[in-house]
């Protein structure tokens, strides 16, 4: 078994709950916060053996800035402890506009980080007000010159569309924006109702909508054509790249290699076995208190599984899959795999080519409609 | 047992059927009977102990005929072996009220004091006459605020002409009333008839299959005695047996040493091929066989056609089996292999009536664990064609191409409407809107009418009853005999679903409203077919003509934005519910269709 390249650190807290949102996450008190924090890097030990082959590091939530700032040097110098950062290609944190502060940057410099991802979301103060979100525009314009003056080159802004009221022109600012503030990489995600939010409880009682379908979908091929119009690769299904911007952690997940993890919910997938932590913070650091492992289910992937997943996530990638690098993985032929692709090919759905298979960038709208292909 | 024994044995038997609209407390009053003779323990009484099938007991109705054996010491001091014969109350059911019927001397006739006479209290009224029962009116639910008995014995007499001077006062829910019934039943009912020397008659009633003795007949002995041992011959069916059991339910089976004149048991004879068994077939001894068999009962045809598809081709065996089992003992059941170009391999099958049809569907995808499309109903249409020849044409497809048809006949069929008066005006305004013929209205009393009508079979099963119960707030009930053929202007009606004619979405129309249901079903199908990759046209058409056009627009979107680590098992688990809901559609073409579309047809607003 080859040690995983990727590590994912997962922090449970927020400073405010947002409207959309359907994370595991605690607006939580201070102590709770160290109580966490410790237990983190406790299983970090734990698992320290099998951080040598790291390339990229990706501290998610939550939101990892909701940490005090004491807490959260403690993490990254334990961290920096624990790992060779010379080895690390990308190191991300994902961060909330408003906590950026000139002190906090400096952490995170120290600390190694190197790319930021900013949970912008919107720029229209409407729309940031529905969706829960307590920053501004000024904010996040203050928080993008932060790191440029201390250094930061790689930004990652997250935008959400697909609220009733949203239209080309409207998601058009927020992109440009994203761009002229320095972005050099954009998440545009379509908004979802999951269960148990507050939008999704809003819908219930009429006093929320998304946008509909058919709309969605051309502003989808026209956020799409905008940001290739401006020099973004568009090279996952939601994700947005300058050249060589794009996100090397996760397209580890995309790639379905294996990666490591450590937090409170966090899942990390080491040979054929996926694992995924418990995700109540107390008895995730009962857990780690005790030296155990903390997780609350272990699966074990069978080939058939693992070649499913390989389609699954590596057909959200626009580059989609190697053709020649699935038969070395699995030892069989992804056609014959997949006789079902051939369908897909007729039907314009799947495009194969040089070595590549792909859902053809038209067509990426409607991937569910492939991927259940292969279910 | 000596012969005197036998004949004094016999005069104690009562054998009777509990008849009655449906609601009016069938059920009840069997569960009420059994009780009180001790038949069975109060304490393990399940409501409703006849009903044994789920779906009985869930929609309150009786479906399958049962015969229990019941003892009970009547107040002379004498000790009474009933036979409690069960039967169906809904319209669908007659031919199975008919079986029981011949099976018995005596009838209960069940009134609901709160509503009176109803309109299968008459048909099963009718029935009992003309098997030449004793008709014992029962007026039931006296215990309810409004019940009226004295309106329900007017409305006996009036309506169905029996006399209700002596009719009993029942509360089956409470008992109330309940001892006296059986009483009546002793001195009323007459004991059977039939010698138990002279050669066996025994009349098949029902059936089931068992996996261990076959299939085994339910029997009503009228001549002779049948034991264990005996070899008999099926009259009818010319088959031979050897008899390895006989026995009576109580409510369960019970090993007897013979059943003789006037006994309802069963017997078992390892017989292990269906068609050998066929109810209302004489059973009698090889050796010593009977002269004449029984007059069996008149074989109810279909009225109403199906297609049954399964959802997956593959079930296709286990359809056929499923059917095979269901029509062992529903002989009303009929059915033979269809093929549908939209649909693939499945059968046409016949049904009484439209409950008949949903029971039969509803049993086949729970008890056999099968998913089904059912194509919307059909009656059988009489086609003239220019070549002066007749066809029968019980599906849609088939109907031959218009220049080849002289002209076509409909089914029509008689029927019976009791309503409060208030409600005349909406049901003349819905038989009107059905093509039908007045024929009669009468005033029971000032309160209630019954109004006749005339009308093709197949408005009736276009969602007719629905129609009627939401028009007179569910006070309205009908009944419907067939009456004769009828020469319509009747036109096919295709339904073009991107291009390609969908076989089994064709309907039998009458020309005037062709329009207006074609353009009802396309808009209809429009929202049943969930959006598909591209755009897919739906046409409904008369001959090449296409009278009415929609379209299902493209497919939205359909995409899961966000996806990391350890999301994929999340992701999988939304496409496997996506896939589950694939699995329910019939692709037809390109296209797939949800198995509801193909029912669309049938419950359609066209006015």
């Amino acid at each position: 078994m080859s040690e995983p390249k990727a590590l994912y650190v997962h922090i449970p807290f927020c400073s405010s709950i947002c409207t959309y949102c359907d994370f595991y996450k605690l607006v939580a008190k201070r102590e709770r916060k160290e109580k966490y924090v410790e237990h983190l890097v406790k299983e970090g030990e734990l698992k320290k053996e099998s951080f040598s082959a790291l390339e990229t590091i990706y501290i998610g939530g939550g939101t990892p800035t909701a940490l005090p700032l004491n807490l959260l040097d403690y993490l990254l110098t334990n961290l920096k402890r624990l790992i060779d950062l010379g080895n690390i290609e990308e190191y991300s944190i994902e961060a909330n506009p408003n906590d950026i502060t000139p002190e906090l940057a400096l952490v995170l410099k120290e600390g190694g980080v190197n790319r930021i991802s900013l949970g912008v979301q919107s720029f229209d103060k409407e729309k940031l007000k529905i969706l829960g979100r307590k920053h501004s525009e000024d904010d996040v314009r203050k928080a993008l010159m932060i790191l440029r003056d201390l250094g930061f080159k790689n930004i990652n802004v997250d935008l959400i569309y697909g609220l009733q009221d949203d239209s080309f022109p409207k998601v058009k600012k927020d992109l440009k924006k994203a761009i002229a503030m320095g972005a050099t990489h954009i998440s545009a995600y379509s908004l979802i109702l999951e269960e148990k939010t507050i939008l999704k409880k809003l819908h219930a009682e009429g006093k929320f909508n998304r946008l509909d379908d058919d709309l969605e979908a051309e502003l989808y091929k026209k956020i799409s054509a905008y940001l290739k119009r401006r020099g973004f690769l568009h090279y996952e299904i939601s994700n947005f790249a300058r050249k060589n911007f794009q996100s090397k952690h996760n397209l580890t997940y995309w790639n379905n290699m294996n990666y490591m993890g450590i937090g409170a919910g966090a899942s990390y997938y080491l040979g054929n076995t996926r694992y995924t932590n418990i995700t109540n913070i107390d008895k995730y650091c009962e857990s780690i208190a005790s030296g155990r492992p903390a997780y609350k289910e272990v699966t074990v992937l069978s080939s058939e599984d693992r070649m499913q997943e390989e389609m699954i996530l590596g057909l959200r990638k626009t580059e989609g899959i190697s053709l020649t690098e699935f038969k070395a993985k699995y030892g069989i032929d992804c056609f014959q795999a997949f006789p079902v692709i051939r369908n897909l090919i007729n039907l314009q759905l799947l495009e194969a080519k040089h070595d590549r298979l792909y859902i053809p960038e038209e067509k990426l709208y409607l991937s569910n409609e492939v991927l259940v292909n292969f279910i | 047992m000596e012969k005197k024994n036998l004949l004094e044995r016999q005069k104690r038997i009562r054998n009777f059927s509990i008849i009655a609209h449906i609601d009016h407390g069938k059920s009840t009053l069997a569960d009420r009977i059994l009780e009180l003779t001790n038949t069975v323990d109060p304490r393990a009484m399940k409501s409703q102990v006849l009903d044994s099938m789920d779906l009985e007991r869930e929609r309150g109705i009786t479906i399958k005929l049962n015969a229990i054996e019941v003892n009970y010491r009547s107040d002379d001091g004498n000790d009474y072996i009933f036979h409690l014969i069960d039967t169906p109350g809904h319209v669908d059911f007659t031919y199975e009220v008919s079986r029981s019927l011949a099976a018995c001397e005596g009838a209960i006739l069940i009134v609901d004091a709160t509503q009176g006479v109803q309109a299968q209290t008459l048909a099963n009224a009718y029935l009992a006459i003309d098997n030449d029962l004793e008709i014992i009116p029962v007026i039931n639910k006296i215990d309810l605020p409004n019940a009226d008995p004295e309106k329900a014995k007017k409305e006996i007499e009036e309506v169905l002409g029996l006399d209700a001077s002596d009719a009993l006062l029942v509360s089956a829910k409470s008992g109330e009333g309940v001892k006296e019934i059986l009483e009546t039943i002793v001195k009323k009912v007459p004991e059977p008839k039939g010698d138990p020397d002279a050669p066996l008659q025994a009349l098949v009633f029902d059936s089931y299959y068992d996996q261990y003795r076959g299939i085994i007949p339910t029997i009503r002995v009228i001549n002779g005695t049948i034991r264990r041992g005996d070899k008999i011959w099926m009259m009818a069916t010319d088959a031979h047996f050897e008899v390895t059991e006989v026995g009576a339910y109580n409510p369960h089976e019970v090993k007897r040493d013979f059943l003789g004149p006037g006994d309802v048991g069963y017997l078992a004879a390892t017989i292990k091929d269906i068609d050998k068994v066929r109810v209302g077939d004489t059973i009698t001894h090889a050796d010593r066989p009977a002269a004449m068999p029984l007059p069996g009962y008149r074989r109810l045809n279909p009225m109403v056609y199906c297609g049954l598809f399964p959802v997956d081709n593959a079930d296709y065996e286990e359809l056929k089996d499923a059917l095979t089992k269901l029509a062992l003992n529903d002989s009303a059941l009929v059915f033979e292999p269809e093929t549908s170009q939209a649909l693939g391999f499945g059968f046409r099958v016949g049904f009484l009536g439209m409950l008949h049809m949903d029971i039969v569907q509803e049993r086949i995808e729970r008890e056999f664990k099968l998913n089904l499309i059912a194509t919307a109903p059909s009656v059988i249409y009489k086609v003239n064609l220019t070549n002066g020849k007749t066809i029968m044409v019980d599906n849609p497809a088939l109907l031959p191409e218009p220049q080849f048809i002289q002209s076509i006949e409909e089914p029509f069929v008689k029927t019976e409407i009791m309503s409060p008066s208030e409600f005349v005006g909406p049901i003349m305004e819905i038989c009107q809107n059905k093509r039908a013929t007045f024929i009669n209205m009468k005033y029971i009393d000032p309160t209630r009418v019954m109004l006749e009508y005339e009308m093709p079979l197949s408005e009736i099963i276009f969602d007719f009853f629905d129609r009627l119960k939401s028009s007179t707030k569910g006070y309205a009930s009908f009944d419907y005999q067939f009456s004769r053929y009828l020469e319509s202007d009747l036109v096919k009606l295709d339904i073009l679903i991107h291009g390609e004619k969908v076989d089994a979405l064709s309907t039998i129309v009458h020309r005037k409203s062709a329009y207006r249901r074609g353009h009802a079903i396309a808009v209809k199908l429009k929202k049943l077919i969930p959006r598909q990759l591209f755009e897919v046209p739906i046409q409904a058409a008369i001959g090449n003509k296409v009278i009415a056009r929609t379209n299902v627009k493209a497919m939205g979107k359909n995409v899961l934005a966000k996806c990391y680590g350890g999301d994929v098992s999340r992701k999988k688990k939304l496409l496997e519910k996506q896939k589950e809901g694939k699995k329910r559609m019939k692709a037809v073409g390109n296209v797939e269709i949800p198995q509801s579309a193909f029912l669309a047809v049938l419950s359609i607003d066209d006015e």
